[in-house]
């Protein structure tokens, strides 16, 4: 089934830190603020921290079943369900994969629309960024990974200056009192958070990839950590800028935030950041999609070049059937649901069926090469 | 094989220049052919006439060819039957003498004239340091190996040689440090060379060109220079050198991006002024590349970015351009670009005068015809000027290209249009490779080491190992600790 993998098409454990830490930062970033709040108040930098401690421990459990000798998703699932249950499993994490990939396209497009061009039709950005997609996986991986690397780098340089500019207008009263909400608030808005953190699951499409793969594991967390700690820096100047009752009512408040960020020569540098942010978003979605082109032709042997054509068409004819923002909007809601169910219902469900026998199975597999025994069930 | 030959002199003797006759006198046993346009006549009367007539007038019989060598003083006599071998040799100046008793065997003695009109120095004037060495390579590959070889003085310096070209039959050499270079890259040089089938091979930019990685990108991925220091780092860092016969370039690989923007004035320099240099002339590329299209998509659409107090200027120099700013933009950009490539053609003398004519007039008569505004002719002189700092031709070339395409991005999408093209750009670079080395390294695949000597340069005690890119095979140049002793505080 699996087919063996050039070392030249292989990337060293290091760049595990930017898959990961690329493909969690993405679009949630300029938004994230507002949900998180709704239940946990301006103590909601407490939830991210639990969700990226939550995460940490998916990583975990996701590194525990592919370093015991399940190469991707595609085995894992195999030795979980066996050949055709396990199949179908995999189809369907590859219509999640391919969703998250067409939404954050849609979101990208959709703000766009809303601050740079309000009169321009959606189509034409979503056909240039559909080709530039292509060229980019259709590079392979490696090149998808250089994208994530420059996708954190540039921004890195160019964005996180900016989020000084605004404690010029910091209120740190807004803090305070601190620890005023119990533990169910936090948890409630932890779950509400989680959401910004999808993206390190890929690791199980992209594992047999990295060179030493059972070293790269701290480079996976050491990217969870350096996103958690972005997000909740975001959270606490976004916090110290704008009251509760402003938030409720501002949809992108890390955009609305960097509207007042003035430099001699330039203001409204959100045109500037919206631009770079295709920086941050093509990673997402191009690892989402090469995910994807490598499971259906994994799982039904199609060539990665044609399924990629197909992804393609799909994602522009959905964004053409997806039209306005309330629409998006629960789209992205259900994806929400989804993918908690995905990360807290999912993979721990997948890792006690590992523990059961896929472990067993997996290891009876690399001593005697040959068929599968199917007794151990 | 006698057929063959009579083949060969029917064709040779249509030319006035082809030379067939018996040696000396009409009785004598010997028959002598030549190109007289290869040959110097002077060697042919002292090294060949002279003997031969003194053993003639000393009545001695000269019967058999193989004799020949008894009494000629030149180091470079044949002898063989094989045609293909006269006539390839006499293509390049030898003399082919033959018995009338054997037709089939040949003593071919070297008479050749390599260097007749050749220049035989070169100033660097196209990649010019105010410090440094001025001497350059030439058109001769004898004379610029003879420089390489001038300069490093170890057994381990190989050379390579090798023919290419139905037609021209040009003499190539690889160029390379044993025990240094990694030898894959030699033999993918070798093996790339090989397989090259051209007919005329003019320049060392065309085998840059055939034997590249990907023959459609605009970047350049061998490095071409006429600079003999630059070809003598290369060669220390693990560098294969390609010259070509009849060019005064050469080429090295494999290279990365920012050997681009390297000039070998930065070794001259202490370390600390040509980081910034380096610093500025990066810049520079991204100045002359990013600014008019940035230009375009401000006054295009994001007229709200500009301060209030800088408004009001860029409206009024705009006040009466009928244009939208892209094609004001492309107007401009074309007109530097007409300059550009009339003063290249151009005589020297002449171009400098269009180039003042051009720059001042047109550009002060655009503006005031209302075709352009004053501050889109300053951003796009200082954008053409920011090109020219990158110290390679070809490099420079390739970013006069890149503008183009985003200059119409930015026209349609605006920022999102430059943010698109430049991604378009960085993933062309991701994917590409000079022989089979990245061509973003040490950035894409990152490698820390190597950042030593890239887009800064550091001291000389931070450059004592190779760059790992390169993977070579020994990996230090010297002694770092010997060059500088690590001292404490008032010790």
């Amino acid at each position: 089934m699996s087919t063996s993998i050039r070392e030249s098409a292989m990337v060293s454990p290091f760049f595990v830190f930017f898959l990961v830490h690329a493909n969690i930062v993405g679009i949630g970033i300029l938004g994230f603020q507002r949900t998180i709040v709704s239940h946990a108040g301006y103590d909601a930098w407490i939830s991210l921290l639990l969700a990226g401690a939550s995460i940490h421990l998916i990583i975990w459990m996701l590194y525990f079943m592919l370093n015991a000798g399940s190469q991707d998703l595609f085995s894992l699932h195999e030795l979980c369900f066996g050949k055709w249950l396990g199949k179908l499993m995999s189809f369907v994490v590859l219509i999640y994969v391919w969703m998250a990939a067409f939404l954050i396209l849609r979101s990208y497009v959709s703000i766009v629309k809303q601050f740079i061009f309000p009169l321009m039709h959606t189509w034409s950005t979503t056909l240039i960024i559909l080709l530039l997609i292509l060229y980019i996986v259709a590079g392979g991986f490696r090149t998808v990974t250089g994208v994530c690397f420059l996708g954190v780098v540039i921004p890195a340089i160019l964005m996180l200056p900016l989020f000084l500019f605004p404690f010029e207008y910091a209120h740190p009263n807004n803090l305070f009192p601190m620890f005023s909400h119990n533990l169910t608030a936090l948890i409630a808005s932890a779950k509400d958070a989680v959401i910004n953190y999808m993206g390190f699951e890929l690791v199980l499409f992209y594992y047999p990839f990295i060179k030493r793969a059972a070293h790269s594991q701290k480079w996976a967390h050491a990217g969870v950590l350096i996103s958690t700690l972005l997000y909740v820096a975001v959270a606490i100047v976004t916090f110290l800028m704008f009251s509760h009752g402003e938030l409720d009512k501002i949809i992108w408040p890390t955009l609305t935030m960097l509207k007042i960020v003035e430099i001699p020569i330039l203001q409204r540098l959100e045109f500037i950041v919206i631009s770079l942010w295709l920086f941050v978003i093509l990673p997402n979605i191009c690892l989402n999609l090469w995910g994807v082109t490598r499971g259906m032709k994994q799982l039904l042997g199609i060539s990665q070049i044609r399924s990629l054509l197909l992804l393609l068409i799909s994602l522009a004819m959905g964004s053409y059937l997806l039209e306005g923002t309330t629409p998006l909007l629960m789209a992205l809601d259900f994806y929400g649901k989804v993918s908690l169910v995905f990360i807290y219902g999912y993979i721990p469900l997948l890792f006690v069926l590992f523990l059961l026998w896929g472990k067993k199975r997996s290891t009876a597999r690399h001593q005697t090469p040959g068929p599968e025994t199917e007794n151990a069930r | 094989m006698i057929t063959e030959w009579n083949e060969f002199l029917s064709i040779a003797q249509d030319s006035n220049d082809f030379k067939h006759y018996p040696l000396l006198n009409e009785e004598s046993p010997f028959v002598i052919s030549y190109y007289q346009t290869l040959i110097k006549t002077e060697l042919l009367q002292k090294n060949l006439l002279r003997p031969l007539q003194e053993r003639m007038e000393a009545n001695e019989s000269i019967t058999d060819l193989r004799h020949f060598s008894r009494f000629l003083h030149v180091e470079d006599i044949i002898y063989t039957d094989d045609i293909q071998t006269v006539v390839s040799k006499i293509m390049t100046g030898y003399a082919a003498i033959q018995s009338k008793d054997n037709l089939q065997f040949f003593a071919l003695i070297n008479l050749a004239n390599p260097t007749e009109g050749l220049r035989t120095d070169n100033d660097t004037e196209n990649e010019f340091s105010v410090v440094g060495p001025k001497v350059g390579f030439v058109e001769n590959i004898d004379i610029n190996l003879h420089l390489i070889r001038q300069q490093i003085s170890t057994p381990k310096l190989i050379i390579r040689e090798l023919t290419l070209g139905t037609l021209s039959h040009t003499r190539i050499a690889v160029v390379y440090l044993s025990g240094i270079t990694n030898p894959q890259h030699i033999e993918t040089v070798e093996q790339r060379l090989q397989t090259i089938d051209f007919d005329i091979i003019f320049d060392s930019s065309q085998l840059d060109q055939i034997m590249s990685d990907n023959s459609n990108t605009p970047f350049p991925l061998f490095l071409s220079t006429e600079r003999i220091d630059r070809v003598i780092y290369a060669l220390t860092l693990g560098q294969i050198v390609i010259i070509s016969d009849a060019s005064p370039y050469v080429i090295t690989g494999p290279t990365t991006i920012f050997d681009f923007f390297i000039s070998p004035e930065d070794y001259y320099l202490p370390w600390i002024l040509s980081s910034l240099f380096r610093l500025i002339r990066i810049f520079g590329v991204l100045f002359s590349i990013l600014m008019t299209p940035a230009y375009t998509a401000v006054l295009t659409f994001h007229l709200e970015m500009i301060p209030q107090d800088m408004l009001a200027p860029i409206i009024l120099s705009r006040k009466y351009v009928p244009f939208p700013p892209v094609l004001e933009v492309l107007f401009l950009e074309l007109t530097i670009e007409f300059l550009r490539e009339a003063g290249a053609r151009l005589p020297t003398k002449v171009g400098q005068t269009l180039g003042i004519v051009g720059g001042i007039v047109i550009g002060q008569a655009s503006v005031e015809a209302a075709l352009t505004s004053n501050i889109l002719l300053i951003i796009v002189a200082l954008s053409a000027l920011a090109s020219f700092t990158t110290p390679i031709y070809k490099m420079s070339n390739t970013i006069r290209f890149l503008r183009f395409p985003l200059i119409i991005l930015s026209g349609i999408w605006g920022g999102l249009g430059i943010a698109i093209g430049l991604m378009f750009m960085l993933t062309h670079l991701l994917q590409l490779k000079s022989l089979g080395t990245p061509y973003l390294a040490p950035l894409y695949p990152f490698r820390r080491r190597s950042f030593a000597d890239s887009f800064i340069r550091s001291s000389y005690s931070r450059t004592a190992r190779r760059s790992a890119i390169m993977r070579v095979i020994s990996q230090w140049r010297y002694d770092p600790d010997k060059a500088t002793q690590k001292r404490d505080i008032d010790e």
